[in-house]
């Protein structure tokens, strides 16, 4: 903690203090949180992208992940994209989402599929230009051994060219494995283009 | 912008509240809390329940989009006694499974109304599962200084956790 107020005064004239700060601002213990762990960024068109050290991150103390992406596939068609854990790619997996496209909302089960679902990623001829589609995930707990995989994700689209409308899209998704989760893979039904960023953070708890 | 962790709370057993007390005012910053949770009670999904400072008189609000796996619903409640979204696994979902979710309270300590944010899954091998989005707001103009979430049903189980960070 970095003293920021010391007077003369302070030392010379017995001033009472209750609080060991003495005049100085709250103290919080330097344990920074929300690193960034490590990033991913397309120079050419690929079909996946995996985080496979996850398992380092949980020794070094990290509780929760949180995965940011900006993604965009070579499409003009559809264009979602999922997440698996750990190589399983059995039917071990269930997504909830609700969808709102600028008229209409709606919500959907998906169950026993082989991955989470995502969202979509701006497709390469139905999107506004240079449009990459935001996705956060968040994954909680995420070396436990004694909880299945829960995960939080919120996913937005602009579309804008005929056959894509804009979306905004919130997900749950469920792993049912109670394995601590090692690794992630990221796919899409076409290819992420260059420029689709995967960045990773972490944070303790 | 820096994310610092302030506490977090275990439950190595069953426990009926999370509470985060003696929170220091920061000018302009924000707290950020994220919640692995799940009730003992018999069903499939309850409401977390907020309250601030101690205060259970009906000064809350709640809007926001709620989805069942199957159909969509809007709220718009309040005035009343506590912050609510319909997101929290019970005992009758999936087993092991903890819901993910994460409360934002902005600009904690300026005594005006207190506005926050609000997003929660809960998670079931099933049709029906619950999530939510939700802006809550307080309506008493006074910094926050205590926390308080619950569930409606039940108590948190063995292994919910609750961390609480500040944001500036």
């Amino acid at each position: 903690m970095a003293i920021k107020s010391l007077k003369h005064s302070s030392l010379t004239d017995n001033a009472f203090y209750r609080s060991v700060l003495a005049g100085n601002g709250a103290y919080f213990p330097v344990y920074e949180s929300d690193d960034f762990l490590e990033e991913v960024v397309l120079s050419s068109a690929a079909s996946s992208v995996t985080f496979s050290s996850l398992g380092t991150y949980a020794t070094a103390g990290y509780k929760h992940l949180q995965i940011r992406m900006v993604t965009r596939a070579d499409t003009s068609g559809f264009a979602g994209h999922y997440m698996q854990f750990n190589g399983d790619t059995s039917a071990n997996y269930t997504t909830h989402r609700l969808m709102g496209n600028g008229s209409s909302v709606s919500a959907y089960h998906y169950g026993t599929e082989d991955y989470i679902r995502l969202g979509d990623s701006e497709r390469l001829t139905q999107s506004v230009a240079d449009a990459f589609a935001p996705t956060i995930v968040d994954l909680l707990d995420f070396a436990s051994t004694t909880k299945t995989t829960t995960a939080r994700v919120l996913n937005g689209r602009t579309g804008g060219v005929s056959g894509a409308s804009p979306r905004i899209e919130f997900h749950s998704g469920l792993w049912t494995s109670t394995d601590a989760v090692t690794s992630v893979l990221f796919k899409n039904y076409a290819n992420y283009v260059a420029g689709t960023r995967f960045s990773l953070y972490g944070s303790k708890a | 912008m820096g994310m610092t962790l302030l506490e977090t709370v275990n439950f190595p057993s069953a426990g009926s509240t999370i509470d985060f007390n003696n929170i220091t005012a920061v000018a302009g910053a924000d707290l950020k809390i994220v919640i692995s949770g799940r009730t003992d009670a018999s069903g499939i999904a309850t409401e977390y329940m907020m309250r601030l400072n101690g205060d259970s008189s009906s000064v809350y609000h709640t809007t926001g989009l709620a989805g069942d796996g199957g159909t969509i619903a809007k709220r718009d409640v309040g005035p009343t006694t506590f912050l609510e979204n319909l997101s929290l696994p019970k005992n009758g979902a999936t087993a092991n499974t903890f819901g993910s979710a994460e409360i934002y309270i902005h600009n904690f300590s300026n005594a005006t109304t207190t506005g926050i944010t609000f997003t929660g899954v809960g998670e079931n091998n099933a049709t029906e599962s619950y999530l939510g989005i939700a802006s809550w707001y307080r309506d008493v103009a006074e910094a926050v200084t205590s926390i308080s979430v619950f569930g409606q049903a039940g108590s948190l189980m063995q292994h919910s956790t609750a961390s609480l960070y500040l944001i500036n």
